[in-house]
């Protein structure tokens, strides 16, 4: 169950409303590594990572999960093995934060027993810093904490593909590298975690890979270092930047506008 | 908190017997019933009649129905995701109401398997209108514009059948048809509505991990496994089958499937899934209560039912309102 | 002198015929005997199509042009009114039958425009019924059938009623489970035919309301169903109910036809026939 599995896509085509959101994207995810979809507002990241979670159906193109066809894997076992989270999730009812960490059990339903599963929530909450949160109702929550939990429900069932849309949007600085670092421990541990981000520091610090996505289209993939060269960043986001490695760490700043 | 949930639920569990035996003991005439008991069912003693074969099929339809209609609400609210849904609110009482008094009044009275069947595609094609019109997880105001918008296109339609009805009694059953009734009724009527209240219920069963799941919005849901049109339509049939066949039976009875999923849902940890035999439960109980109340100080003729449960359901509805502008969340 | 006598032979002849037509008016035939005639009264309508040569007929309410309502066949020519004035003037008819209550507007309207308007009263114990009809013949003259009628009535109601103790028990359960109390036609129908009314025992006067559970309790010998139960499904659910399968099985059920709600006159004999009938059988059984 928790071997690594790598995500491959091959000429990925979307549309949704007769506009075209994906257009033949072809990109690897690899087992072990944090990647990181980038790109400006309406690019396509968030369409590409339902594509992959299997949350938006009826792509056309080739999705392959390890070595398997997406299509033939069936949708139980596919909530097995990618554990998803949307840009925004907002839960209808005021549950208390850890019976929404345990909804990201319910794929497993009654194979692992109640015992176990409580054990899991609390140390999925443990790993978002939210334990004190677990008997709060999720209503009564602010917007990052609401985050975190919703971050401990993606963690809980511990799937080999990790898949979160601007999982730090809400957090404050503390949290988002507290997140950064739960994440990259997941990707070091073998999982294959795939990010949206807006921040590009963060993706540029902590990404193995990233994917950088204009209007639909793949406009660069690859290290860091690779994708986020001033004049891939200035043509695609139209700001001025500079990648540097700074004590042996890679460095991501922003300037003006070009 | 979790030992008092349990506490409450267990109590609701205990009162049910208890609500049977006062049903059971309640009516025009008194009897005595351990000697009723003692007789057994296949008794010609007019006692024993009376408790087997009026009182005894009268309580379990309230239990049938008043379960089927928790069910039914506490099932749309989680699909709907939304806690103002509630089948007779939003016209799938009305489309079953419908269906039945087309049967009844112009088509062939064939009593049987026609009048629950066409009720339970009645209630289908009102949840499915409510479902696509408003769309899943719509905001409580385009959920109760779009249950308006059936509601009194159903309306109209009844309207149009009130103005044709074939004579003014028809009128007149038009109109205690809406009103909802369990009196008259005998283990027939059970028989009737139970397999596909069953069912309804099994199919509701199947789709508890999916309204479970679906408290995390549609997109979450579908990547837990819960995506594609199966198990929305498992909902769907669920609910008509289980409202439909009780509207069948005992007419239109509202605002069950509004109060006690509320009621329910604290009790509950807000779980979608275990709300629905929470709703079950308690609906039949306070089905059966109304029936008691009614039984015992007017007497089952001169009001019915339905009557009863809307006085019970409005205020809760002003309740409800109230609650939600105090806390501005509606 | 001849002037006198030919006044005096046509004076006779005046007298002579007005003797005939006196005569004939109080034996058989009143003035209106062969009149064209018009109804504003479903029951008036439903005596003037069975009673009545369907071409003396002008027009009857529209409630009988109603299958649920229908009892003899409504011919061509015949208007169906909704008892308004001005759909009944153009038609000239010689005579108006109205009951006692309802359209009442239409009514006065047509006696203040010098039509012969004629108010029969309704009947709702037998006597009014007796009166209804003796009214009725004298407004159509005696009809053969109406002539029946009435002493078939007389003769039935002239037989001493049935000893009153022993008497078995009849309960009516109509629609929505109403039953017919003391003072009602229902009531009295019942009780000259030889049987006890329960409800009426219960103490219910005119209408009441009876439950299944009651219906059981009391264990009538006779259990009265009314009217017809094909078209209303719940009104007529009690009936249905498998509690009462025993009496339809062992036929210990009678149903009083529909009209005798609205129609007395049509139905009363005839029920009043079988309900003896009725009781026979079931005195007859050990």
């Amino acid at each position: 169950m928790n071997e690594p599995l790598p995500i491959h896509c091959e000429n990925l085509c979307l549309s949704r409303n007769q506009r075209q959101v994906l257009d033949t994207i072809s990109c690897n995810f690899r087992a072990g590594a944090l990647t990181a979809v980038i790109g400006p507002n309406g690019a396509g990241k968030s369409s590409l990572l339902s594509c992959l979670a299997g949350a938006l159906p009826a792509a056309t193109g080739r999705l392959q999960l390890g070595d398997r066809a997406a299509a033939s894997v069936s949708a139980a076992e596919r909530a097995r093995l990618l554990a998803y989270l949307p840009q925004q999730e907002s839960p209808a009812w005021s549950m208390v934060a850890e019976d929404l960490v345990a909804l990201g059990l319910l794929p497993w339903g009654r194979s692992i027993d109640s015992q176990h599963k409580r054990e899991r929530v609390s140390r999925a909450l443990e790993d978002v810093d939210a334990v004190s949160l677990s008997r709060r109702p999720v209503t009564q929550l602010s917007g990052g904490e609401l985050r975190r939990i919703q971050l401990a429900r993606l963690l809980v069932g511990e799937a080999p593909v990790l898949i979160a849309d601007e999982p730090g949007a809400a957090l404050d600085i503390r949290h988002q590298l507290q997140l950064m670092q739960t994440f990259r421990q997941q990707a070091d541990s073998g999982k294959t975690v795939i990010l949206a981000l807006h921040d590009l520091p963060l993706a540029a610090r902590y990404c193995d890979h990233i994917v950088m996505l204009q209007g639909g289209r793949l406009r660069a993939q690859g290290s860091p270092e690779h994708v986020l060269t001033p004049e891939q960043v200035g043509d695609v986001y139209g700001v001025h930047s500079e990648f540097r490695w700074r004590d042996g760490r890679p460095e991501f700043v922003t300037g003006d506008l070009v | 908190m979790l030992a008092n949930r349990k506490v409450i639920l267990t109590l609701l569990a205990c009162a049910l017997p208890l609500a049977m035996l006062a049903a059971l003991s309640s009516g025009p005439v008194s009897i005595d019933i351990p000697a009723a008991i003692v007789d057994g069912w296949y008794s010609d003693s007019s006692d024993a009649v009376i408790l087997w074969q009026l009182r005894l099929p009268r309580a379990v339809l309230a239990i049938l129905v008043g379960a089927a209609l928790g069910l039914g609400g506490a099932a749309m609210q989680g699909m709907l995701r939304n806690p103002l849904a509630e089948p007779a609110l939003l016209g799938v009482s009305s489309g079953a109401a419908l269906a039945a008094i087309l049967v009844l009044y112009y088509g062939a009275v064939s009593i049987g398997l026609v009048l629950p069947l066409l009720a339970i595609l009645g209630a289908l094609l009102a949840v499915a209108s409510v479902w696509l019109l408003a769309g899943r997880g719509a905001s409580a105001s385009r959920l109760v514009l779009a249950g308006v918008a059936i509601n009194a296109f159903l309306s109209a339609l009844m309207a149009l059948a009130l103005n044709y009805a074939p004579s003014m009694f028809a009128m007149q059953e038009i109109v205690f048809w809406l009103l909802g009734s369990l009196a008259n009724r005998g283990w027939d009527q059970v028989l009737l509505a139970l397999p596909f209240v069953l069912i309804g219920a099994l199919f509701l069963f199947f789709s508890r991990n999916y309204l479970r799941a679906l408290s995390l919005g549609e997109a979450s849901a579908s990547s837990l496994g819960f995506g594609g049109r199966r198990y929305p339509l498992l909902v769907l049939f669920g609910i008509a089958f289980a409202v439909g066949s009780s509207v069948a039976v005992a007419g239109t009875i509202g605002f069950i499937g509004l109060v006690v999923p509320h009621l329910m849902r604290p009790l509950v940890g807000q779980d979608p899934g275990r709300l629905l035999w929470a709703s079950a439960l308690a609906g039949a109980l306070l089905l059966l209560l109304a029936d008691v109340l009614v039984l015992n100080t007017v007497g089952t003729q001169e009001l019915r039912i339905g009557a009863v449960t809307a006085f019970i359901g409005a205020p809760f509805f002003f309740w409800l309102i109230v609650k939600g502008r105090r806390e501005a969340s509606l | 002198m001849n002037k006198y006598r030919d006044i005096l032979r046509g004076l006779r002849l005046l007298s002579s015929i007005a003797a005939v037509l006196l005569m004939q008016g109080l034996i058989s035939a009143p003035a209106y005997a062969q009149a064209r005639i018009a109804s504003l009264n479903l029951c008036m309508d439903q005596i003037l199509l069975q009673w009545v040569a369907p071409e003396r007929i002008v027009s009857v309410t529209w409630l009988s042009g109603e299958e649920h309502y229908r009892r003899a066949p409504l011919p061509e020519h015949v208007y169906l009114n909704r008892a308004q004035a001005e759909e009944l003037l153009p038609l000239k008819p010689d005579l108006i039958l109205t009951g006692q209550y309802g359209a009442q507007r239409a009514s006065q309207r047509l006696d203040q425009l010098g039509l012969h308007v004629v108010r029969i009263p309704d009947a709702y114990n037998l006597a009014q019924l007796q009166q209804q009809l003796a009214s009725l013949q004298q407004t159509l003259g005696a009809l053969p059938e109406l002539h029946q009628q009435r002493s078939k009535l007389q003769s039935l109601l002239d037989q001493a009623p049935e000893a009153a103790a022993g008497n078995p028990g009849a309960l009516i359960l109509s629609a929505n489970n109403i039953t017919y109390g003391d003072g009602m036609l229902e009531h009295e129908l019942l009780t000259r035919a030889g049987f006890n009314n329960l409800a009426a025992q219960q103490g219910i006067q005119q209408l009441g309301r009876v439950s299944l559970e009651q219906v059981i309790a009391l264990q009538p010998q006779l259990l009265v169903f009314y009217g017809s139960d094909q078209d209303f499904a719940i009104a007529h659910l009690a009936e249905r109910h498998p509690v009462l399968r025993n009496y339809i099985d062992t036929g210990s059920v009678y149903r009083l036809p529909q009209e005798l709600g609205f129609c007395p006159a049509l139905a009363a004999v005839e029920v009043l026939q079988q309900l003896m009938e009725k009781r026979k059988e079931i005195v007859g059984q050990p």
